[in-house]
């Protein structure tokens, strides 16, 4: 049994965040039917669903056909990818080192990486940019890894410190004891038991990387290394945007982000069940 | 060989003195509990055997070898936490084969171990589950069998039954100590509970703030307790102390006045304490009778309470100086509250405490 008053601010509680979805999914719900619709039809009546008589793929046709849409589609895919990988990698062996080891300068270290997560990473696109030209790495999809990877890790790091503290001591030890060395600690009792909180980041890391373009655009403008969101732009001039086009490769651009998601949220409610049960 | 001995073993954190100089020998095969307060040391103590803090002077050898900077799996040691820290994401097998798989390469003699450790622990049945799956003193079992898997030359046990209810720590005790008298094992095992420390241990270290107080058998430490720490601390119900001063220190006697009470005589190997210091007496509740014929101690005071727990009475007295001591008395008893009684022990179960609180050494005092 319920009670009235409970099911009335459970109902209230779901009426805001109905409404909060509604807000947030409403442009990409607008971005998709508008991809589908002839470009008369999507000026004369935007909110309107493609009808037989509006219905269109001249947008989807002109970005798989006219551009090299292909190309960006697997350099954003690499770039967050690979980027994905390292920063989970190189940040979850680092919150494991700054919060399971006592070394000398650790706190010094800690507060270093946590100053990333204040300072944001466009203040030195100047130096950035000297640094990639110096390097020799412009116009390559690895000078947008590498930033991507600076920009990403000091959150990743701290998020998953604070995870792994909470880690019970005991078990730590009971694998020390058992002789278990320190990396087998890490890989097979640390990083399952952190699961749910990798796959969290994993998703923070992944949204801004995927949808950056102000890097692809200093970085990697070239034909050959556009990211998506880099390779819209051509479509959009001073003055004529070819909406239709616009509109279909943002569609495309939605799908793996998507999916990378829904395979990191499936951890993710995996992690929340198990801990739930104990 | 699988002995343990720890010389002039010291720990500090910082600087905070945890353990001081600490000097034990444990043999093979002997079941050693380190016994004590909360903060006197002894997981503290444990963890240095174990590797897990390191120490800080002296030396420790396990199986003669000097071990100090050995790291716990080279060590050779297997330990059972309070928390049993099982890994939540394994399964029973997977638990208890996890470690072992470092030391064994051969996956059908890993799989023979972990099958015989389960059955010793009747955990068969449970082998595929989680550890969220289990009670309490299933996941005990557990911990229990990934320690044994491992063939260890030493058992190191951190309060295993703390988290259990009572029910089943009894039982649990009792599954240690026939898995003890199985195994042939050295087992150190650390717990505040005086009661497991007496059923289980061949020998028990009383701890301190950080020093041993008396290292002997059960018997011995509630028999002849060094001092009062040990007196007050083994033993339930409690030692009753009675403050006294020395009215003579005769050559094989001493006179002895407690307040309110007719001065009376114990004996006593002479030099010990002089005229007029004061000393502690400490008599067991068992040993102490309501009437009684011509006591060597006889103490008066009024009945408080009464308690029957049916095989024995507990008799809760305020002695004239205002001091409470417990009788305990066999079966059911017939004073009541109110009443004014007088209570007795014989030379042999009274302890003397000097002002510092060491054991006197006396020739009566029943030492088996």
């Amino acid at each position: 049994m319920i009670r009235p008053r409970k099911a009335i601010h459970a109902a209230g509680v779901h009426a805001i965040l109905l409404l909060y979805t509604l807000i947030a999914l409403w442009p990409i719900f607008l971005i998709v039917i508008n991809s589908f619709k002839s470009r008369r039809a999507i000026f004369r009546d935007p909110m309107a669903l493609p009808a037989a008589d509006t219905f269109s793929l001249v947008g989807f046709e002109k970005v798989l056909s006219r551009s090299n849409f292909d190309v960006y589609f697997l350099n954003s895919v690499i770039v967050t990818v690979v980027t994905l990988a390292i920063v989970l990698l190189i940040g979850a062996m680092a919150a494991w080192a700054l919060s399971e080891y006592r070394f000398r300068g650790r706190v010094l270290l800690a507060l270093y990486l946590a100053i990333g997560i204040m300072v944001p990473i466009r203040l030195g696109s100047v130096s950035i940019l000297q640094l990639i030209v110096d390097l020799g790495l412009i116009n390559t999809l690895t000078a947008l890894v590498l930033v991507y990877t600076a920009q990403s890790l000091p959150l990743t790091i701290f998020i998953l410190s604070e995870f792994m503290q909470q880690i019970p001591r005991d078990l730590k030890e009971a694998a020390r004891c058992d002789g278990v060395s320190e990396y087998e600690i890490f890989w097979r009792v640390i990083l399952p038991l952190t699961r749910p909180a990798i796959a969290t980041v994993g998703v923070f890391t992944m949204v801004p990387v995927w949808n950056d373009l102000w890097f692809p655009l200093i970085l990697a403008p070239g034909e050959d290394t556009r990211t998506v969101t880099l390779g819209v732009q051509q479509f959009i001039g001073q003055y004529v945007t070819d909406w239709n086009s616009v509109l279909a490769s943002l569609t495309l651009a939605i799908i793996p982000a998507l999916a990378i998601y829904l395979v990191l949220s499936r951890q993710l409610i995996r992690g929340i069940t198990a801990g739930a049960v104990k | 060989m699988s002995s343990i001995e720890l010389k002039q073993v010291s720990k500090a954190f910082g600087d905070t003195q945890v353990i001081h100089g600490v000097d034990i020998a444990i043999d093979d095969g002997e079941f050693v509990v380190f016994v004590g307060p909360s903060g006197c040391g002894k997981s503290t103590l444990l963890r240095l055997i174990a590797g897990l803090e390191e120490i800080s002077a002296g030396e420790l050898y396990i199986a003669d070898a000097l071990v100090n900077d050995l790291s716990p799996r080279e060590r050779g040691i297997a330990m059972v936490f309070q928390s049993y820290a099982l890994y939540p994401h394994m399964s029973v097998y997977k638990n208890m084969a996890f470690g072992l798989r470092i030391t064994v390469r051969d996956r059908r003699e890993v799989e023979r171990r972990v099958r015989n450790a389960a059955k010793i622990l009747q955990l068969e049945e449970l082998l595929d589950r989680r550890p969220a799956q289990l009670s309490g003193g299933q996941r005990q079992r557990v911990a229990i069998g990934r320690a044994i898997v491992r063939d260890p030359k030493v058992f190191l046990f951190d309060e295993p039954l703390s988290n259990l209810d009572a029910a089943l720590r009894v039982q649990t005790r009792i599954e240690i100590a026939k898995l003890h008298r199985e195994l042939g094992s050295t087992i150190v095992y650390v717990t505040h509970d005086q009661v497991e420390a007496m059923t289980l241990a061949d020998r028990i270290v009383v701890l301190n703030e950080g020093r041993v107080e008396q290292v002997g058998t059960p018997l011995e430490l509630y028999n002849s307790p060094r001092n009062l720490f040990v007196a007050g601390f083994i033993g339930s119900p409690k030692m009753n102390t009675v403050q006294a001063r020395v009215e003579a220190a005769g050559p094989d006697s001493l006179t002895l006045a407690v307040d309110g009470q007719p001065a009376f005589a114990l004996g006593c190997v002479p030099g010990a304490v002089r005229d007029g210091e004061q000393v502690t007496l400490g008599v067991r509740p068992e040993h102490l009778r309501v009437g009684g014929d011509r006591p060597a101690l006889a103490l008066r005071g009024r009945v408080d309470v009464v308690e029957y727990l049916g095989d024995v009475s507990y008799l809760y007295l305020t002695l004239n100086d205002g001091s409470g001591v417990v009788v305990s008395s066999q079966g059911t008893s017939r004073a009541r509250s109110g009443q004014q009684v007088s209570v007795g022990a014989p030379d042999a179960a009274v302890h003397v405490f000097d002002a510092r609180g060491r054991a006197l050494e006396r020739p009566s005092v029943v030492r088996d």
